[in-house]
Parts: C-alpha cells; structure tokens; sequence
C-alpha cells in the first residue's frame, strides 16, 4: 500500500463520514479514484477530493490526515494490519471503529466511539475521547474483542462497554458506568474512576491506579480484600514488553479486590492498588 | 568394548558407545515468591520420576531461573518431564502439576516448551476452581487463575510437547573406591546441569543399579547387571577388572540428540579432569548391542 497524505483544504461545512475510505480502497492508492469517494452527509453529496488535497508517498505505508477536525467521523474504519494511520488534529466519532489491525494515532483528541467493535491493532489518542471507547455500536453484541486503546487525557461516559478482550488505558478520568457490562479484557484509569463502574459486568478488570471511592462503587460489587495477584505481575510484564512507555503506570501488583457485579455472575473485578 | 580403548589423563574410554530412544518430553517453569519454594516445589514435582518403567515419566530440573526469566518475575525453575508418548505425558503432567504444584505456598506454572503437541495444564486444573475459576489472555497466552487458600494460583492454559527427545544417554564410571567414584559421579553431575534442555532423573543424578533387560524371574522387565557388579566379578562372567570395586552410571535425557550429545560430552570431560586423583579407573556406555535404540553416543567422538 503506497503512502498518503490528505491536507484539509479548508474547514468542512458539514461531518465528513470517512468509513467509506476502506483499506481495500485505500490499497489501491489512485488519488484520482480516492477523490471520487464521498465523504459529504448532506445532499451536497462532497467528495474527498473537495475537501482535502491528495499527495501520494510511493515510499512507505503511512497514511497522514492533516489537520483532522472533530467533524471527521469514522477515520481508520476497518483498518487492517498493514496500516498505519496518522491524525494530526482532532478526530470525530467512530474513529478505529472495527480496527483489524495496524495502527491509528491520533495527535489530538477522539470524539465518541473510539475503537467500537475493533478486533486487533493499536490505537492511541494523545487528547481526550468521548463516551463509549472500545464500546459497542447500536446493534452490535459486543463491544471490543480484542486489541489495545490508549486515551493520553479523560475518557467520556461507558468506556469498555460489552467489551471482551483487548486493553483500554485511560491516563486521564474515566466517566461514569467505566466497563459496564464488560464481558473480558483490562480497563486501566489513571485517573479517577467515575461512578458506576463495573456496573453489571460478568468478567474483566477494571484498574484503578487513581483510586476510586467505595461508595462509588455499585453496591453489588464485594470487597475481597488487598491481595498480591501474580496474574498483575504477567500482565505488568506484557504491557512494558508490548506497549513500552503507552504501559499503564501500575507500580505494584498489590490491590484492593473488589469482585462483581454480583448482580450477575460476579466473576469481574475493580482492583484498586495500593501502598 | 568393541575396539581399542583410549586412555585420556590415565583414565580408560572404552570403544563403545550408549544406547538412547526417541522420546516424547514436556516442560514447565514454575515459580514462587522465593527462590527456596519454587526449588522446593520443583523437587517434589519431579520427585519418583526416574525411570519410565516404573515411575511413568522420568523428571528432573533443568536449571534455575532468574526473576528475569519467569514470565512473572519471580523466582522460578525450569522442570522437564520426559515420556514414551505425549498421551503418556498427560496423566503424569496432570497428577504432578496438580499435587505438588497446585498445593505449594505462592506457586505459578507455565509452558517451558513450545510445540504444535499441547499438553493441558491450567485447561484441566482450573476445575479444581469449582466455578470460581477466570482466564485472563495476556500476551496471546491465556492463563487461569484459580482462588486457593494464600491467593491464587495462577497456571498457563497448556504447555508444548515435543517428539524429538532422546532419553537413556549414559556413562558408566568405573573406579577403586565408592567415594572417589562418587566424588567424581557429582562432578560430573554438575557440569552436566550447565548444558541447557538436558537432566539427570536418577537421585542427585547418579544410578548405582544398573540394569541389563530380562530376569530369571517371571514379570520382571529389568534386573542387576551382575557383569557390572563388582562383588560378583569372581562368580560370573564380569565386564570389571580386579581392582574395580565401584561402578556408578549417569543417565541423560535431552530436549534433543545434540542436547544429550553435548550432556555427555561435559560430563565426561569433568570425570577425565578430576577422575584419576579419585581412582577412577575406567569410563564405559551401556547399550544393548545397538539392536534397540535409534541414537547412538559413541564416547570416542565425546572426548
């Protein structure tokens, strides 16, 4: 796949919905043909080619959208494990949604939605993102499968919805409901952990390095205790190895267990660490 | 022997050469948080397995690990589990992980060998979590944690098994005296457990009965090599001189031929250093005549 660069040309006038930009077409590399694609929402039908100027980089597999603005929804749909897609600017909603692979770095902050439904890859915003990252879009039975989101700032409301594997860190605050109905894979908030958490989940983790408090907590989750899991310890070991310095900053693999939703099968925790 | 004998540093290497099979072999590193209990736990997981005759698999630790090198970063102990067959593997990797394991204060165990064989480890043990039980992927393994009365027990979902192991490479040392021949029996002992993927199974891995196949006796497999026995050199027909009054042999098993190979080179070049000042006289290889074992160990091409 030959390398791209897409430089707004000027402030779009309405949401621009990139999914149409799949990594088949996206493979072929034709500036013409990619200029035809339309990513217009209104009857004014907008094509690609309107709003952004297309220079291709025959080296390289870098695609580079400059100036992103958070009326771009869907950048990176489906992308797959060739691909490499750099945001410089903000990004809309669904951005990574159904992410199959490769990489999506967005140098700004992610609107809602962020890696809904992606099943391998990496994606990192260095800003803030909206509610439901890693979540499940309206009609989906899951939310995230697998794969790795890492929020440099807060995260919105629902993080981790129905996810079930993959990793979201969130150096920031996490919104309330963080992991509800969470069905597997890691949650790690830095910051503070916003009320609700875990709310009916059935298995996962949600990590809490900021701490939370008790009370804001569902009153179905049941305190364990603080214990020494060696499972933290892998897990510790694999971020550093994978992630390197995107690893969330867990110094100790002494927590605070608190097991739940018992409101369901109860075999999800809230692990908070301490001293 | 079956040629001219060389003498190296006044120790006799007979022209002979041991005898190895094909074997099936697993492994396991098992940590703990001190580097006491993860030896201890590996100790008695792989205690009572010397032989496959009768123990079932022949056990034995491979080395010890530094937190480093443990998927943890505890203390740990690379365990290898020799076998006739990877469906003889499973039982004994069940019963062992799980009585001497699962019940060690602070244990963890993980797959050591990788191969397309999978032996269960956490895929079975996990029901001892009565439901209680959660996997966690990490790192594209999958792993069990399972709730015990000092946390959990954290144990990988299965281990690789490979075919290409070779088991029963040996050396037969000979000498004047039973402490110099033992002496120089732990020498080489030690230099062997250098040599990576390989282990010694028979105690502090030294054998003192060394068998040949057959008895007098119905329903017994195996008996003393009375041509090996020194208290019996005057009565039968001995393989011993009159001023050897010691025989011990070490056995080795590998991950590979070239892992025994390089077991027995180590060890016999530590008893060739330190044999003469402890009396050894003499170093020989048993086999069957070479009619039973595919791998061949020819001790002139060791030296």
């Amino acid at each position: 796949m030959p390398g791209l660069v897409l430089s707004l040309r000027s402030d779009p006038r309405e949401r621009l919905d990139f999914s149409p930009l799949t990594p088949a077409m996206l493979a072929t590399g034709d500036p013409l043909e990619l200029a035809r694609v339309v990513v217009g929402t209104t009857r004014s039908a907008l094509c690609l080619g309107d709003v952004f100027r297309i220079d291709q980089r025959p080296a390289g597999r870098t695609i580079a959208v400059e100036c992103g603005t958070a009326r771009i929804d869907g950048l990176g749909t489906g992308l797959g494990p060739d691909g490499y897609l750099i945001v410089v600017g903000d990004a809309g909603d669904r951005a990574g949604q159904g992410l199959r692979g490769g990489t999506l770095e967005i140098r700004g902050s992610a609107g809602a939605h962020l890696g809904a439904g992606m099943a391998r890859g990496l994606i990192h915003a260095s800003g803030h993102a909206g509610d439901g990252i890693g979540g499940l879009l309206a009609g989906a039975r899951f939310g995230m499968t697998g794969g790795t989101i890492v929020v440099g700032g807060d995260a919105g409301a629902r993080t981790g919805e129905k996810m079930r594997r993959g990793t979201i860190v969130v150096r920031g605050a996490s919104g309330p409901l963080t992991g509800a109905r969470m069905l597997g894979g890691v949650i790690a908030v830095e910051g503070r952990l916003g009320t609700e958490a875990g709310r009916l989940m059935r298995r996962g983790t949600v990590l809490a390095p900021g701490g939370t408090a008790t009370s804001a907590l569902p009153a179905t989750f049941a305190d364990c205790g603080v214990h020494d899991l060696v499972i933290l310890r892998l897990m510790i070991r694999d971020w550093q190895r994978t992630l390197g310095v995107l690893a969330p900053k867990l110094a100790t693999s002494r927590v605070h267990r608190f097991a739940g939703d018992l409101a369901t099968i109860g075999k999800g925790e809230v692990l908070v660490p301490v001293g | 022997m079956s040629g001219a004998a060389i003498v190296r540093n006044g120790i006799t290497i007979d022209d002979t050469f041991a005898e190895a099979f094909g074997m099936s072999a697993t492994g396991l590193i098992i940590t703990a948080d001190s580097e006491r209990w993860a030896r201890q736990c590996a100790i008695t997981m792989t205690g009572f397995g010397t032989s496959v005759i009768g123990c079932g698999a022949e056990c034995g630790i491979d080395r010890m690990l530094s937190p480093e090198e443990t998927p943890d970063g505890r203390p740990g102990v690379r365990v290898l589990m020799f076998g006739f067959s990877p469906d003889a593997l499973i039982p004994q990797v069940m019963n062992r992980v799980g009585q001497c394991v699962l019940t060690s204060p602070g244990s963890a165990c993980f797959a050591a060998v990788d191969g397309m064989i999978r032996i269960g480890l956490g895929a079975t043990l996990r029901r001892f979590g009565d439901g209680h039980q959660t996997a966690r992927r990490s790192g594209g393994k999958r792993y069990w944690r399972i709730p015990v009365m000092d946390g959990e027990f954290v144990c990988e979902h299965d281990t690789g098994c490979t075919t290409d192991a070779v088991g029963g490479g040996n050396l037969l040392v000979l000498g004047r005296t039973s402490a110099g021949v033992l002496a120089v029996c732990e020498a080489a002992v030690d230099a062997i457990a250098k040599v990576a993927d390989v282990i010694t199974p028979f105690p502090g891995g030294i054998v003192r009965s060394g068998s040949k196949v057959g008895s007098k006796y119905a329903g017994m497999f195996a008996s003393t090599n009375e041509a090996f026995s020194p208290t019996l050199k005057g009565a039968v027909r001995t393989e011993l001189s009159p001023d050897t009054a010691c025989v011990l042999e070490i056995v080795i098993d590998g991950l590979t031929s070239k892992a025994v190979a390089d077991g027995m080179r180590a060890g016999l070049a530590a008893v060739i250093a330190e044999g003469a000042q402890h009396g050894v006289t003499r170093v020989s290889a048993g086999n069957y005549g070479g009619k039973l074992g595919a791998f061949h160990y020819h001790l002139k091409e060791l030296v």
